[in-house]
């Protein structure tokens, strides 16, 4: 191993716009310029986030979908994050989740207040930190092309293709409901295993 | 034409053939399939807009073909949020644009397509400001490609915004950039790094108060994030291009068949906690 980093390849530098701009063209051919991505660059409103927005357009139909985004720092490219749409895709229709519970003490198997209480302690959860792993930050712009290839291979993806194709009512995007207005759901324990963005706070 | 004096008592719509109603209404998940038939046949509407519907979307279309019209259909969508129907000739107002909490649906419009966009913003009791200003964000700015897309600047928004029209996201350029009044959009496009943002028109602001009769808001509701009573969370927004077409607005708080409001004057509860809300543009 040399001192200079394992990973940069100087020849093949881009900037996500540029990597981005090779997808719409790789797509445009791929698909006979019936699917066309679009790109668009959002407003700066932060000075933490530059993000561009990624949709795909059915070239005959005008039906479009957003599939993704990504995020960077404003001026600097670099590390990058993909954000893909999660369609918020009912579990059934999932290859895979992950459901976390917390499981509750039991009472009823003890006798007295204060054994309750040292059982009680003994069952708390211990306090642990957790490594939490985002599996869409590239810090090269060989890791973004490589997420942004498996980004584009993402079930929920090639369902919108077929959605936006096809026109009518393929892919249940889950419950009718909308039915959060004035009710409560802060004391929902069943989380899920999806990336964190306000869609999946929908899922009431 | 919008006159808050004279329409907000009334829930006759102008009896024009040559506009275009549409009947947004969130049923707060009651079956109002008799109802909505009713209005649909009373108000004249042309395209149904429902949110927070249950049952099967085939029953409440039979209810409203037997009632209202024959005519009416359910265009072509992937989303399952909205229920649209329209009474207008296939394709129209089929879904261009699914989303989560929003559905672009295209229209012929005079000689061009216009969209319109159903929104459901997330509700104040369980969302705070950020979220609930990023999705109304996300939504227009979605929107605005699915305009340059569809190659057309008429747009209307139309839905539950959960926000009301002094709530600064209706108002900020990358929001809504929605303004009060239709001599406000004469004025330059406002401008953020290069890129200019074109003007909405809420005429949702003269209902609010009580100087005038009719509904002061379409939801009442006190909570934590304010107690005005009143809400405007229903509204519709056009597009600067489109703004000249509207040619009524009414929240639809009375009904000789339906009590939509209770003895306070407030949506009845046990039909709706919203009032329908429903709009004439030209056709």
């Amino acid at each position: 191993m040399g001192f200079f980093p394992e990973g940069i390849e100087l020849s093949s530098i881009l900037s996500p716009s540029e990597i981005l701009e090779e997808a719409r063209r790789d797509w445009e051919v791929n698909s006979n310029g019936l699917l066309l991505l679009r790109i668009s660059q959002v407003p700066i409103e932060s000075e933490e986030e530059s993000i561009l927005d990624v949709y795909i357009v059915h070239s005959p139909s005008k039906r479009m979908a957003k599939v993704l985004s990504v995020a960077h720092r404003p001026n600097q490219p670099y590390p990058i994050e993909i954000r893909p749409e999660s369609f918020n895709i009912p579990k059934y229709l999932k290859k895979s989740y992950e459901i976390q519970t917390r499981r509750s003490p039991s009472s009823s198997l003890f006798f007295s207040l204060a054994d309750q209480m040292r059982a009680i302690e003994r069952t708390l959860p211990e306090v642990t930190t957790k490594t939490i792993i985002n599996e869409w930050v590239c810090d090269t712009p060989a890791e973004f092309r490589e997420k942004l290839e498996k980004a584009f291979n993402l079930g929920a993806i090639k369902s919108t293709i077929n959605n936006i194709i096809a026109g009518s009512s393929i892919q249940d995007d889950g419950e009718v409901d909308g039915s959060d207005e004035l009710e409560d759901v802060s004391e929902m324990v069943e989380l899920t295993g999806d990336a964190p963005d306000h869609h999946n706070a929908d899922q009431e | 034409m919008l006159s808050p004096a004279t329409e907000k008592a009334s829930c006759k719509p102008a009896d024009s053939p040559d506009c275009i109603r549409i009947l947004f209404w969130n049923v707060h998940k009651n079956d109002l399939s008799h109802e909505l038939s009713l209005l649909a046949r009373d108000l004249m509407i042309d395209v149904v807009v429902l949110l927070e519907y249950i049952g099967d979307p085939c029953s409440i279309l039979l209810r409203l073909r037997q009632c209202a019209d024959s005519r009416f259909a359910i265009p072509d969508h992937t989303s399952n949020r909205f229920l649209v129907m329209s009474r207008s000739s296939f394709p129209d107002f089929e879904e261009v644009f699914p989303a989560n909490r929003f559905s672009f649906r295209r229209f012929r419009y005079q000689d061009e397509y216009a969209l319109l966009a159903a929104f459901h913003g997330f509700d104040p009791l369980n969302y705070d400001i950020t979220n609930r200003s990023a999705l109304a964000r996300e939504m227009i700015r979605d929107l605005r490609q699915a305009m340059e897309v569809n190659q057309t600047n008429k747009a209307l928004i139309i839905g539950d915004f959960n926000f009301n029209p002094y709530d600064s996201v209706m108002n900020e350029v990358t929001g809504f950039n929605a303004m009060m009044t239709k001599s406000c959009l004469a004025n330059s496009p406002r401008k953020l790094c290069g890129q200019e943002f074109d003007f909405f028109y809420n005429p949702m602001w003269s209902f609010l108060g009580d100087l005038y009769p009719g509904s002061s808001g379409t939801i009442y509701y006190k909570n934590s994030q304010g107690n005005y009573g009143w809400n405007m969370f229903d509204q519709v927004l056009l597009h600067k291009s489109l703004a000249h077409s509207l040619m009524d607005v009414q929240i639809i708080h009375a009904h000789p068949a339906i009590r939509l409001a209770n003895k306070h004057g407030r949506p009845n509860s046990s039909v709706s906690d919203h009032f329908p809300l429903v709009v004439s543009i030209k056709r």
